[in-house]
């Protein structure tokens, strides 16, 4: 504060807070050995569905989310938090605000993370992705995040220090962001205590949600660990940032760009054109800022690069910083509508994350770990050659992992795409596109355990740290008291600068502005698509599911069939050979929520409807292999023994009609009989058959859906657009 | 009036060339803003971290 004119000098004596700290990195290990198991359980069931042990709790579809939310929310979160709580008492010279609200944060998260780990494998799931959670856990996320907020917010507002780093910028970001994602993107209306509808249906949905999917990897997966980067990276390397100037810029650019660009998720689809176009722009003018970070980064070591060849740290950040760069390139070459048509629902996509995911997300965390577990245990690293040997075995694991993977991505999309000379497809049947890339799935696989191996020797490695060490509780600090009386004469130019200034050192107008920049790319995206009529023309032929086909749709919700089947049709001719006629906007507007999916490891199911008798779904659900020899999908054999349950039909009803499905007023109380004759027609006719079913079962709702699905629109005229 | 300005797609051209004009605008005044921060200022806050 040198040149800021204070008039208070005393010093004050206070402590961090260690012991919160300690407490989170004790939860990463923890979840993150969790989380990663899942993660390597469902690698290897994509290649053995039996490995699910014949359980429906262990099914792909049940525990993908479950893989997804450990590694993001309790491995990465509790990263997070440790780095936060860590980094901002020192920067704000400040203990943290409340003792309390701090224990609070740990344990209210800790408790969602069991939550999530309970009621994912139960089939309890909204099935949005990222954000499967059903809402009495979303109201719980919600309560902790803004107990972390006030917690935070307070601790820089009793902060010693005057200038806000950079690293508090990207914190506060997060902090706000995160919260206005999670809220917007969750508001449901519940159909009972762990069952709820998205107010948004269909195209409406699908953008909230990849507004909301695509920044919860800006702000969950990438602002937070900015914000640790231009903390850790300094402190491992002893110097400070390459350039605070570009740091500013970073940031700025970065949280204004990044809002806009959800909707290259969802290029192709019955997204209106527009907001197809405008994610693509602003995915492409991603690059810079995000490159301006990586180059800040690695920049930092400049003339120290020897540093990196002896220190296991520098050498996990500085890759985590280089997969930063690279998965930040490949995402706007990934947004190029070309590039989209050829990746979009393959393995591509999945090579794309892990990149990040596992370099950027894991290695960073590692890296810090290992730089912070020794301070708090005030001792050294227990065995460097061991730390080295987790580097390199990551390291060789994240190769084999996302190579085969961009392999198998490019392999599926050319042969969805392949035609014969003659003009058909090549490859008609969709497993044998699915089996061509097994090898690759088994390397991934092998990648997964190599990588997994290093997390084990991390955490054996860091257990005999702590045992070897004493913890440093409450770590003794004093600074200067901050002085209230500021004053900027001395600042020459503009006086709009002396007001930036300002600014930069308050946090609460800081705050607003940072959020203003967030919110312009959100607000102009969605409103738009609500205000715009022609946005989604309306079908006439399109109709509410009926009650069968409802408690079907939830059941297909439950088994999460859309983790490995897309329900949109992309309008290419290889799509449209294959599965019929491509998707429409207005053929979605009953569907909350939207069900498109992301990933194709099976085929697509929008245009399945009466393409195969009631028999060959029933046998097909049953076990696959019955009438698609070699199929990798698991045997849902229980929904044959499963009583359906009819009793949750009229809430579910009632829900739809609150969310304006025009359900006539008082059909909740015939809905039941409306859902036993349909359930009765199909029973018969598999009964006829030889197939011993009873109509009460939930197969014959899934089936009921599943027949329903895409054939609103056929034989009937092109959609009117407009009113 | 709104109503009617909202319910066609006409406006979305000059809609999209207003926010990148938007963007832009903050993109320059974040320029100047930080070329025009005190040096000393600067190498202050960039040395925050080394200083606990």
């Amino acid at each position: 504060m040198s040149d800021l004119t204070t008039t208070n000098s005393s010093m004050e004596k206070f402590s961090y807070d260690n012991t919160i700290v300690r407490n989170f990195a004790y939860a990463v290990m923890v979840w993150g050995l969790v989380g990663m198991l899942v993660g390597l359980l469902i690698a290897a069931q994509i290649i053995v569905p039996a490995l699910n042990f014949d359980l429906q709790y262990t099914t792909f579809g049940r525990i993908r989310p479950l893989h997804t939310n450990a590694v993001i929310f309790a491995f990465v979160g509790n990263a997070i938090f440790m780095g936060i709580y860590y980094s901002l008492q020192r920067l704000c010279k400040a203990r943290m605000f409340s003792d309390l609200l701090s224990k609070l944060h740990f344990w209210g998260w800790q408790f969602i993370i069991v939550l999530a780990a309970v009621t994912l494998p139960l089939g309890i799931t909204t099935s949005k992705e990222y954000a499967e959670l059903e809402w009495p856990i979303d109201i719980l996320i919600a309560l902790v995040w803004v107990i972390f907020a006030i917690n935070m917010f307070g601790t820089i507002i009793k902060r010693r220090e005057r200038h806000m780093y950079v690293a508090i910028w990207f914190y506060v970001a997060t902090v706000v962001t995160v919260a206005v994602l999670h809220i917007f993107n969750s508001i449901a209306v519940p159909a009972s205590f762990l069952k709820s509808y998205p107010i948004y249906a269909g195209v409406q949905d699908a953008l909230v949600q990849w507004w909301y999917g695509h920044n919860a990897v800006a702000f969950f997966l990438t602002t937070p660990y900015l914000g640790l980067m231009y903390y850790f990276l300094p402190k491992a390397a002893e110097r400070p940032v390459y350039s605070y100037r570009l740091s500013i810029i970073h940031f700025w650019t970065l949280i204004f760009i990044y809002i806009w660009a959800g909707p290259h998720h969802l290029l192709y689809s019955a997204l209106p054109d527009w907001a197809q176009s405008l994610g693509t722009a602003f995915s492409i003018m991603l690059i810079a800022p995000s490159w301006g970070g990586m180059i800040n980064g690695l920049l930092t070591l400049r003339g120290s690069w020897d540093k990196v060849r002896d220190s296991v740290i520098l050498k996990f950040m500085v890759v985590a910083v280089t997969a930063y760069g690279m998965a930040t390139f490949e995402g706007p070459t990934l947004s190029l509508k070309n590039v989209n048509a050829i990746a979009h629902f393959t393995d591509w996509i999945i090579a794309h994350v892990h990149v990040g995911a596992l370099g950027w997300n894991g290695f960073l965390t590692f890296g810090i770990l290992y730089w912070l577990i020794p301070k708090l245990f005030r001792t050294t690293l227990y065995s460097k050659k061991m730390a080295n040997f987790h580097f390199w075995i990551g390291f060789v694991g994240i190769l084999m992992y996302a190579i085969p993977m961009y392999w198998s991505g490019i392999t599926q999309a050319l042969m969805w795409k392949q035609f014969t000379p003659d003009g058909i497809l090549q490859y008609p049947n969709f497993l044998e596109t699915l089996l061509q890339i097994v090898p690759m799935h088994m390397i991934r696989a092998t990648g997964g355990m190599f990588f997994y191996a290093g997390v084990i020797a991390m955490v054996y490695n860091l257990v005999k740290t702590i045992r070897q060490g004493s913890f440093l509780g409450e770590e003794a600090a004093e600074a200067p008291a901050l002085d209230k009386n500021v004053h900027f004469d001395h600042i020459k130019g503009f006086s709009v600068m002396k007001k930036h200034r300002l600014i930069e050192r308050k946090p609460l107008q800081f705050t607003i502005l940072a959020v203003i920049a967030i919110i312009i790319g959100g607000l102009v995206e969605v409103i738009p698509t609500y205000l715009i009529k022609s946005n989604i023309p309306t079908i006439a032929s399109v109709k509410p599911y009926s009650p069968l086909e409802l408690q079907g749709r939830d059941i297909y919700i439950r088994e999460a069939c859309n983790s490995c089947h897309s329900q949109l049709v992309r309008p290419f001719r290889s799509e449209t050979e294959r599965y019929g006629e491509y998707s429409k906007a207005g053929e979605f507007v009953y569907d909350h929520p939207f069900l498109w999916g992301s990933k194709r490891t099976g085929p697509d199911l929008h245009r399945i409807g009466k393409k195969y008798p009631n028999l060959w779904h029933y046998l097909h659900m049953d076990d696959p292999t019955t009438v698609s020899p070699g199929s990798l999908m698991p045997r849902y054999s229980w929904l044959k023994e499963q009583v359906l349950d009819l009793a949750s039909t009229e809430s579910k009803i009632n829900a739809m009609r609150t969310l304006g499905i025009p359900y006539e007023e008082g059909f909740e109380k015939i809905a039941g009989g409306e859902l036993e004759k349909q359930a009765n027609e199909i029973a018969q006719d598999l009964q006829k058959q030889g197939i011993d079913v009873t109509a009460d079962k939930e197969i014959i709702a899934l089936i009921a859906y599943l027949q329903r699905l895409g054939t609103d629109i056929k034989n009937v005229n092109p959609p009117q657009t407009g009113k | 009036m709104f109503s009617k300005f909202f319910q066609n797609s006409e406006w979305m051209n000059v809609f999209a060339v207003a926010t990148m004009i938007l963007f832009m605008i903050a993109f320059v005044v974040i320029i100047i803003w930080v070329m025009k921060i005190d040096k000393k200022e600067l190498e202050e806050q960039r040395n925050l971290p080394l200083k606990d």
